[in-house]
């Protein structure tokens, strides 16, 4: 006669295949193995900026993280950073695009998910955080504020903050007389009356505006992510795989959900490591918000980079030139640019709604069934440089899979932090 | 259909079996030659000779290919005569023809082979000497390989390029995916990425037209090998047919995956010469595992051609 052990081992050994299909709980060491690399666990170290010498100084950081929340630096005294970049929202605004002065052609992205790419907007138009902070501040319809205007704030309302990180520089003495809003970024009179100042008033409004968008960054680098669901789900499988502890983290749905998001739907492809995207540009064909004036996407973004005054490169730049490999080596042409957007981090993304570079799609069950049964992008020869590439293939998933997938991302969202006083409005 | 084409192919054929033997018996003797430049000049030499070996196998094999076709024809013909007095004699005819037909064909297959043979056998004489000019030089045992800490970056399906909505009944099969011993969950697949097996990823290649012999090796320490997504410099190694250091060469890299639409996600340039035939490679990046086919333009003076290293990460 056969010991109910011995029965429970042949079982186990006969069964193996088949129970793992019908449990969508087992998964093995190799499975484990490859769903760890997704982990905030497994998130490297920031990435060294050596184009910003303050970019993990404290001090900087909380002057940084005045400014961020400081609507004084607006044409209307109305808009800050943290206007479109709301923390309570994952640093969006729950707006297709944003609304400021006026609207914004983009859709407003999470931060704390953006800090480890080599490049910042949708196009990547710029190469660090510090630069890309700077932008909006001279845009019409975000700040709207002239880049003299800019600095004169900083170094005058902010002087003594401003004095403990960079000294009494000569750059804010001379920011400080000067009395124009000028900026070359602002057609008409600001850009007359940034053509009209001496080049030594420029550089040091350029200088004075950089250090601005480096204490900025200095903030933005403090942005910590709690662990959501699906990193607590991998720990738990790394600790003990006991099944009840899995349920209660992840649902069936869930769990099916995660499977397809790693296999069957493809999702992991451009959406892999621990922020779940490969930082790379592609073009899935997502609407085209405006045809009559179509986005370039990366095309744009990369002339643009090679025209921006605060690169890695630059002046303005802390590094020395050969620290800035990805400028040096910028890739500059190729089909592949042409109506292609950075791969978005998936983390929060349940929280973060709308989506694509222009919130056309409203919720996740509209991204997904937009790659389900996807459309080749938009053509028109006459404003496009040459064909979009294109980069995905439908995934002919049941309605049911494309509800687990949605399932699925919604266990990334880690907690708002309630405890973190970088995640709060600071306190002066 | 005269047979005199016939006896002129097997004329030529056996002048080809003599010039496989003469390669051979040469190649043979080149391995124990020490002097590098040596080595590299009799690598070029065998090279040229496999070269006009696979030139006479594609020209044997277009000939297996021709006389196919005026087979197949031929074949209608014997069909009509079916029932016939000529139609024995007829189908002896176009029998004949079908053996001789696969007497090329399989010529065609054995001079392939033989080329194939004295090209490996000529690289590996270009690899001694390159070894022995640029001992200091020249690190890297057997192809590239990635970094084992690199993490592991997934392919994207990068297929189809256009926005024609015909080209949506191409996209019917869906992405790929694969699923490794050991897991229950299956990943993004490769798609188009099926390197051949045979595929050469010698990191010792001659260029296209025979002028140029060069190595490439990524300068990493401890050892060389390719990091995944992390900007990195190769060392470039560039001789002349005769083996000597190619000095003063302009030179133009670009690299692409086979079956996908894309190329690096960097513009990787030659920043300088180090020493004579000696050039850094700054800035490449790979974004993805697979099979990266990497082209180097060379240029120097009147002449232009060009190497293709392959890699597989």
């Amino acid at each position: 006669m056969i010991r109910p052990a011995v029965l429970f081992l042949l079982l186990a050994f006969t069964l193996p295949t088949t129970q793992a299909e019908q449990n969508p709980y087992t998964f093995t060491e190799a499975d484990i193995q490859f769903l760890s690399m997704f982990t905030l666990d497994n998130l490297p170290d920031l990435p060294d900026a050596p184009s910003n010498r303050l970019a993990d100084n404290d001090q900087a950081a909380r002057l940084g993280h005045q400014l961020f929340f400081d609507t004084g630096l607006s044409a209307n005294g109305e808009v800050a950073c943290s206007t479109c970049h709301q923390p309570e929202r994952y640093f969006t605004d729950g707006l297709p695009q944003s609304q400021a002065l006026g609207t914004t052609r983009r859709n407003a992205p999470s931060i704390p998910s953006a800090l480890h790419g080599p490049w910042q907007f949708w196009d990547g138009r710029t190469d660090s955080l510090w630069a890309q902070a700077l932008s909006p501040l001279e845009d019409l319809n975000e700040h709207g504020m002239d880049r003299t205007s800019a600095a004169r704030y900083f170094v005058t309302e902010y002087r003594d903050e401003y004095e403990a990180l960079f000294g009494a520089s000569d750059e804010a003495e001379r920011v400080r007389a000067l009395t124009e809003s000028a900026s070359p970024k602002q057609p008409g009179e600001p850009a007359q009356a940034w053509s009209d100042l001496d080049e030594a008033d420029r550089d040091a409004v350029n200088r004075v505006f950089a250090q601005l968008g480096k204490v900025i960054m200095a903030y933005e680098r403090k942005l910590d992510l709690e662990p959501a669901r699906f990193d607590r789900f991998v720990n738990a499988l790394q600790e003990d795989k006991e099944e009840s502890r899995l349920r209660n983290l992840l649902t069936d749905d869930e769990v099916n959900g995660m499977r397809l998001f790693m296999g069957k739907a493809n999702c992991a492809s451009c959406h892999n490591g621990p922020l779940f995207t490969n930082f790379e540009f592609h073009n899935i064909g997502a609407p085209e918000a405006d045809r009559k004036n179509v986005d370039l996407g990366r095309f744009e973004g990369v002339a643009e980079l090679q025209d921006n005054t605060f690169t890695c490169l630059s002046d303005y730049s802390d590094a020395d030139p050969e620290q800035c490999e990805e400028m040096r080596f910028l890739k500059q042409q190729g089909p592949e640019l042409v109506g292609a957007f950075k791969t978005p981090s998936l983390r929060n993304v349940n929280e973060t709604a709308p989506y694509m570079q222009a919130g056309q799609l409203a919720t996740l069950m509209d991204v997904i069934a937009h790659y389900n049964t996807p459309t080749p992008p938009f053509y028109d020869r006459e404003q496009h440089p040459s064909r979009p590439h294109f980069d995905i293939l439908p995934l002919k998933l049941t309605v049911e899979e494309q509800e687990q997938l949605a399932a699925f991302l919604a266990t990334l969202t880690s907690p708002i932090p309630d405890q973190d006083k970088w995640w709060q409005a600071p306190t002066r | 259909m005269s047979l005199n084409p016939l006896r002129i192919w097997l004329g030529a054929l056996m002048c080809v079996w003599t010039f496989i033997a003469q390669a051979e018996s040469e190649a043979h003797h080149h391995a124990s030659d020490t002097d590098a430049q040596a080595l590299m000049h009799k690598a070029g030499h065998i090279l040229s000779q496999a070269q006009a070996l696979e030139l006479e196998s594609v020209a044997v094999f277009r000939n297996a290919n021709d006389l196919l076709n005026r087979i197949k024809t031929l074949r209608m013909t014997q069909r009509e005569l079916a029932g016939t007095e000529q139609e024995a004699a007829f189908t002896d005819m176009v029998n004949a023809l079908n053996t001789q037909r696969e007497h090329w064909q399989t010529q065609g297959a054995h001079l392939r082979r033989y080329s194939g043979e004295l090209k490996t056998e000529a690289l590996g004489l270009m690899e001694i000497g390159f070894r022995q000019a640029w001992s200091d030089k020249v690190n890297l045992r057997g192809p590239m390989q990635l970094m084992p800490e690199s993490g592991q970056v997934m392919a994207h399906n990068a297929q189809v390029r256009s926005v024609h909505p015909t080209m949506l009944n191409r996209m019917d099969d869906g992405p790929d995916t694969r699923q490794d011993a050991g897991m229950t969950m299956s990943m993004p697949g490769m798609s188009g990425q099926q390197a051949p097996e045979d595929l050469d990823i010698s990191t010792f290649q001659a260029s296209r037209n025979l002028n140029f012999f060069a190595h490439v090796e990524p300068i990493t320490k401890p050892h060389p090998m390719v990091p995944l997504n992390e900007i990195h410099e190769w060392r470039l190694l560039i001789s002349d047919a005769d083996g000597q250091p190619l000095t003063g060469a302009n030179i133009v890299i670009d690299g692409h995956m086979p079956g996908h639409v894309h190329g690096l996600p960097t513009q990787p340039r030659v920043t300088t010469e180090v020493a004579p035939g000696e050039y850094l490679i700054e800035g490449i990046k790979f974004q993805m595992t697979g099979w990266w086919v990497m082209q180097i333009d060379v240029t120097r003076g009147d002449i232009q051609d060009a190497l293709v290293f392959n890699v597989v990460l």
